[in-house]
């Protein structure tokens, strides 16, 4: 499957994904914008390719990945963000929350070639281990050709703050509570940056089965 | 080609013995039978060497194409014995010395200097203090000729023979490098060093080093090399390997500088015990395809491994370089930190492993690296893998790429300094974090020669 974001449109596409493999790919042309969710909540293992070719001057693209796994689950999932024009920027962001003995593997790719001078590029991916016998990968890689770019990425893997629960043990939350609600919160603060509140209620509907 | 590495001169050969080149079983035994070794270590070669021919070439990593093993000395010996004054070395080798400021480094009270020259370490002195802590600071073969008890249990403990297909190699034809051995509690409070040099058309160093700090004790190794340039390959594959007891400190301190066409694959390797911190300062600044990744495998509760990490890759050349940390017991904590410039055409590449165990609860372990692309030509590469199998931890990575700020360098246009010397002085700031950990003689060298480096990048 390959989705073209046209010159100079703007697009929002919440992809929910059911399992099993598959390529996603979308190629952002020139001034084109791109806004990407993926939301992986379903008890089954999922093996996924996110791949976004910004092929235009001044292609953007924002691509968020929230991932929920409980059981057995082994979820895999490969980003790659490639910019082939110049001025172009992406900023990706892989949020995971990991129960039960799930094995979450995330491997992703900036590519910046050559030509992609100008190149504005982030990646980040969040994992929280909910359960002793989950198990997290994670595999940013940048590869950058160009000299005038800016690229960062970021990893973070741990458990729920203990000062964050213990702030809301004090308020008379129980803990059990207080873990789901900063699990939410994990969550929300990427929801929150689509717009359309239609998509951020069946986003939440998904992942509030499995959290 | 168009060298203009610094060092770039060399000697004429002149060598007692030297093999023939190409490697089987008969050159293994003719090194074993050669330096008198104990039939064990005979054996570990030879078994090595079946797992050197067994194992693949890695398909990752650097340009592994240009190398011939069959084109290759693996054994050289310049002079038959050690010898412990200065003045005592072969003319030539002293001279090469002088080139490259070892008496110096002598005037300047360094504790010890063990010096090598291509295959087997040539000159060395140690201070009496040392003798009298009870230090060991040989060279590996006379550590194993006066230490064999030791060496037996701990050699190819941190590294297996079968580890990788360098490894393998070293482990069969290994010569030379240097055996530390510090007795519990003792504090060594001046870095012992060493010099190597590679001084033959086509020869390989294969040195073995092998560190042993014994409970509560603390040292600092300074390895620094610097090797004239040929016009065919050469090879430089060696293995460290260091053992870090109870609450033992220890630093190993590297600048490698090797000529632009050496292939540096190397395996460096501790294991750290309870409360053992592991240090290792690792700076790449030379060679044609840098390969090292050293590791800390940290099995004790509350083990320490930190890391800092340059390198500097110019035409034609690629630093595949970065660090390894394995979690293996509780409360261990581990940080890199990476800085790299490409220059160019130059290729940098960051590769490293943070490996949490299962059973390594509130382990911490924190990555930074940031590179520098300096022109349109070069390339740079962030290859970091976390493997986490144990929920009670934090681990972080970040990495940043990118070109000198235009703000920062306007910043300094505007105070009147050329663009070079701007360009230089911001890619100082860069890396002083970590030049700033070095040996004071080592910072100042590498600060000038990047300034050197720098000075070529106009015109």
């Amino acid at each position: 499957m390959n989705i073209q974001i046209l010159q100079n449109t703007t697009k929002t596409i919440i992809q929910e994904i059911h399992g099993g493999k598959a390529v996603y790919e979308y190629t952002v042309t020139e001034r084109a914008q791109l806004a990407l969710l993926f939301v992986v909540a379903q008890k089954v293992d999922v093996e996924i390719v996110v791949r976004v070719c910004l092929t235009g001057r001044g292609a953007r693209a924002r691509i968020i990945g929230l991932v929920a796994g409980r059981g057995s689950q082994i979820i895999r999932i490969h980003t790659e963000q490639i910019h082939e024009a110049p001025d172009t920027t992406s900023n990706l962001l892989v949020k995971a929350a990991l129960y039960d003995q799930v094995q979450f593997s995330y491997d992703g790719v900036i590519r910046v070639e050559p030509l992609a001078q100008k190149t504005d590029a982030y990646q980040k991916n969040e994992n929280l281990l909910l359960s002793p016998h989950a198990h997290a990968r994670s595999d940013p890689v940048l590869e950058i050709l160009a000299n005038d770019v800016r690229c960062t990425h970021g990893s973070t893997t741990g458990k729920p703050s203990e000062d964050q629960l213990w702030y809301l043990m004090s308020r008379g939350i129980t803990r059990s509570t207080a873990t789901q609600l900063l699990i939410e919160g994990f969550f929300e603060r990427a929801i929150m940056t689509i717009s359309d509140t239609i998509h951020q209620e069946q986003i939440r509907k998904s992942l509030w089965q499995i959290i | 080609m168009q060298n203009t590495y610094k060092y770039g001169f060399h000697k004429p050969e002149n060598y007692v013995y030297k093999s023939k080149k190409g490697l089987d079983r008969g050159v293994v035994e003719y090194i074993s039978k050669r330096k008198n070794e104990p039939l064990w270590m005979q054996q570990f070669r030879i078994r090595a060497l079946g797992q050197f021919y067994h194992k693949p070439l890695p398909l990752w990593g650097g340009d592994l194409g240009g190398i011939n093993f069959d084109n290759i000395f693996y054994y050289i010996s310049p002079t038959d014995k050690i010898v412990s004054r200065w003045e005592d070395l072969p003319e030539d080798i002293r001279d090469t010395y002088d080139r490259i400021g070892i008496p110096e480094a002598e005037k300047k009270f360094l504790s010890g200097v063990s010096a090598q020259y291509d295959s087997e370490v040539v000159y060395k002195s140690i201070k009496s203090m040392l003798s009298k802590k009870g230090v060991v600071f040989l060279d590996m073969d006379s550590g194993l000729r006066e230490f064999p008890e030791i060496v037996k249990q701990y050699f190819g403990t941190v590294i297996p023979s079968g580890d990788n297909k360098f490894a393998a190699l070293n482990s069969s034809v290994w010569s030379g490098g240097s055996f530390v051995y510090v007795p519990k509690g003792v504090r060594v409070d001046l870095p012992l060093q060493a010099y190597f040099r590679i001084n033959a058309a086509n020869m390989g160093q294969f040195e073995r080093t092998l560190i042993i700090a014994e409970e509560g004790s603390f040292v600092s190794y300074v390895e620094g090399c610097t090797a004239p340039i040929y016009t065919t390959d050469s090879l430089h594959s060696a293995v460290v390997e260091i053992i870090v007891k109870k609450g033992a400190r220890v630093r190993y301190t590297t600048i490698q500088n090797w000529s632009t066409n050496v292939y540096n694959l190397v395996t460096k390797r501790a294991r750290v015990e309870e409360e053992g911190v592991m240090e290792w300062v690792d700076g790449n600044i030379g060679s044609r395809l840098s390969m090292k990744y050293p590791s800390v495998y940290l099995v004790g509760r509350k083990a320490r491994g930190e890391m800092l990490s340059i390198a500097y890759a110019g035409a034609g050349q690629h630093q595949d370089v970065g660090a390894k940390a394995v979690h293996l017991a509780p409360e261990t904590t581990s940080q890199i930190i990476s800085k790299s410039i490409s220059r160019g055409g130059g290729r940098t590449s960051y590769r490293g492993l943070v490996q949490i165990m299962m059973g390594a609860t509130k382990s911490k372990s924190k990555v930074v690296c940031d590179a520098l692309i300096l022109d349109e030509a070069s390339r740079s590469d962030t290859y970091p893998t976390m493997d986490i199998d144990e929920q009670d931890v934090s681990i972080e990575h970040e990495a940043t790429v990118s070109k000198i700020g235009d703000e920062q360098l306007f910043y300094l246009l505007s105070r009147g300094i050329g663009k070079a010397q701007a360009e230089s002085m911001i890619v100082n700031g860069f890396i002083e974090p970590i030049v700033k950990e070095l040996p004071l003689e080592y910072a100042v060298e590498l600060n000038r020669l990047i300034q050197l480096q720098m000075e070529g990048s106009v015109g």
